[in-house]
């Protein structure tokens, strides 16, 4: 199994194009994206993480952020996503598809040899 | 500032972790991480927490360590942007990469089957000139062994036949060797003709002795060589031809059939005539003067074949190396043969003909062996051409995996430039920024 280390670097390759995802649909403050992630089961190793990914998200140009005060509320950092961000999920979102089915194909290609074998040996 | 989270203990020691973990760090993204956690912080957090609760928060944050970590060491370079451009990257190799390598494949597959199959072709060639020269070999047995069983009594087995029967073995094992591996991927009808043949090899041994104990007349002799064994092999190489891929080959595969046939035929005539003369007394019958007239007219039609299937230099080569006076020779000889052997009763040949057995025989062979020479050419040429196309074939398979390989990198490379060459902008960025 790919162990607790194989898992971490997955998510972290995932993380950003998910926070892009959930900005897509409209902006959101920092701990209202955490709580969205951590909704997601599995995604977040540790809130804090979401951070530095936002810095260097903001860094790439990908999302900006601006503060708001709305009314009744303190002022906040709201982050949202930019043109370029749009077209790298839109990237990501086909490369994630050919690849996840890449992989998916292969393991469950292999999966299915090893139920053929069997059933080979029994006959 | 009234009561807020970021006065508990707990916080205060956190966030001091952190200032302490970011001292490695930029100015700006330092400043900027610490106002993302008391932030989050603040916002996670009534002020009035217990500290229950701050220190689960606190722990679900990372420590600052690993936060501090995470915003220093892969700012810029690696984490989510990296990770798209990353995926990108991989479309970008893989798809070029794959295309090519399936493209180039097919090219390297197609030509390495044409090389297999070029391979097959200089295999058959090298087999028809194996079974050729055995050919020639049996038809000197057989006309050698007509003279022997027709010089009845004569005892023990001349040097003369001994020979020839020693170079027919020779050439089997030479055939039977060359013919090893001739199977799977070759034309059926020409496995099976390969097998008739080695099959009808097994009974030489046997057609050697009962030609001797049961005193066959030589006109079975000839008949058992011909029918037996030299028909096998003729069948072989006429036929090899619709086993061979390549046009110029099967034309002259064709040629040399026609020569081979034509071969055969002088050689029944050598043989008749050969054991008629060698005969006591020495007559030619009725029957064995058909034979004798029917292996001419069918040389002539062989003649006949080979003009039509032969180009000119083919043909003037014949022209040219079948000639002189043993050839004349022999064939006057044989025109007297045949008009002594009409009278009835047939007269005897040697009867103020001039005609002997040892003449007619170094005569006719001589005319023979010019016509084997002009087979042995088209045989060399067969062969020579299936060599050229193998090696073409090869030489083409090589390069085109060389190329293929080429275009790989190339692909390879150029998809992997532009990342790298960002890569590397970002790497001195940081390093002067």
């Amino acid at each position: 199994m790919a162990g607790e280390g194989g898992l971490t670097e997955l998510r972290r390759g995932v993380l950003g194009p998910c926070v892009l995802a959930l900005l897509e649909l409209r902006p959101r403050f920092g701990l209202e994206l955490v709580r969205d992630l951590a909704a997601a089961d599995g995604l977040l190793t540790s809130d804090g993480t979401v951070y530095p990914l936002l810095s260097r998200l903001r860094d790439a140009g990908l999302v900006t952020s601006e503060w708001r005060d709305d009314e009744g509320e303190r002022a906040r950092r709201y982050y949202s996503i930019t043109e370029a961000g749009r077209q790298s999920l839109t990237a990501f979102r086909a490369d994630w598809a050919w690849f996840s089915a890449t992989v998916g194909g292969v393991l469950n290609h292999a999966a299915a040899q090893g139920g053929t074998t069997q059933k080979g040996r029994h006959q | 500032m009234s009561a807020t989270v970021l006065d508990h203990r707990l916080v205060r020691d956190y966030l001091r972790e952190l200032d302490a973990a970011m001292r490695g760090l930029p100015a700006v993204p330092a400043r900027e991480l610490k106002e993302q956690i008391t932030a989050h912080l603040e916002d996670a957090l009534w002020p009035d927490a217990g500290d229950h609760e701050v220190a689960a928060t606190l722990s679900r944050l990372g420590s600052p360590a690993d936060l501090a970590a995470e915003a220093g060491a892969t700012r810029g370079t690696s984490g989510p942007r990296s990770a798209l451009s990353g995926w990108r990257l991989a479309a970008l190799i893989a798809v070029p990469t794959v295309i090519a390598a399936v493209l180039g494949g097919q090219q390297i597959s197609s030509d390495a089957s044409t090389a297999v199959t070029f391979g097959r072709d200089q295999r058959l060639a090298q087999l028809n000139a194996a079974v050729v020269k055995l050919t020639q070999n049996l038809e000197d047995e057989r006309d050698l062994s007509a003279g022997y069983v027709a010089h009845r009594g004569a005892g023990p087995v001349p040097v003369t036949l001994t020979d020839a029967r020693t170079a027919t073995d020779a050439a089997a094992r030479a055939l039977q060797a060359d013919a090893a591996g001739v199977g799977a991927g070759y034309q059926p009808g020409t496995v099976q003709d390969l097998k008739s043949l080695l099959a009808s090899l097994t009974e030489l041994g046997e057609i050697r002795t009962t030609m001797s104990s049961r005193a066959w007349p030589a006109s079975q002799v000839i008949q058992v060589y011909t029918e037996n064994l030299i028909g096998p092999a003729n069948t072989f190489s006429a036929a090899v031809g619709g086993g061979i891929n390549d046009a110029r080959l099967q034309g002259t595969v064709t040629t040399l059939a026609a020569l081979l046939a034509e071969e055969n035929e002088l050689s029944v005539q050598r043989a008749v005539l050969y054991a008629a003369l060698s005969a006591h007394p020495p007559v030619l019958s009725p029957v064995a003067l058909t034979s004798l007239t029917q292996a001419a007219q069918q040389q002539e039609a062989d003649q006949t074949a080979f003009d039509a299937s032969a180009d000119t230099a083919e043909q003037q080569f014949f022209s040219n190396t079948v000639s002189g006076p043993a050839v004349d020779s022999a064939s006057v000889q044989e025109t007297l043969a045949e008009s002594t052997a009409a009278t009835n009763p047939p007269a005897p040949l040697t009867r103020n003909t001039g005609l002997d057995a040892a003449t007619w025989y170094g005569d006719m062979s001589t005319t023979i062996d010019d016509t084997r020479q002009v087979a042995d050419q088209a045989a060399g040429q067969i062969t020579a051409r299936a060599d050229t196309l193998k090696s073409n074939a090869t030489k083409r398979l090589l390069l085109t995996s060389i190329i293929t390989l080429l275009l790989l990198m190339l692909l390879i490379l150029t998809a992997l430039a532009r990342p790298l060459r960002k890569l590397a902008q970002m790497a001195h960025r940081s390093a002067t920024g």
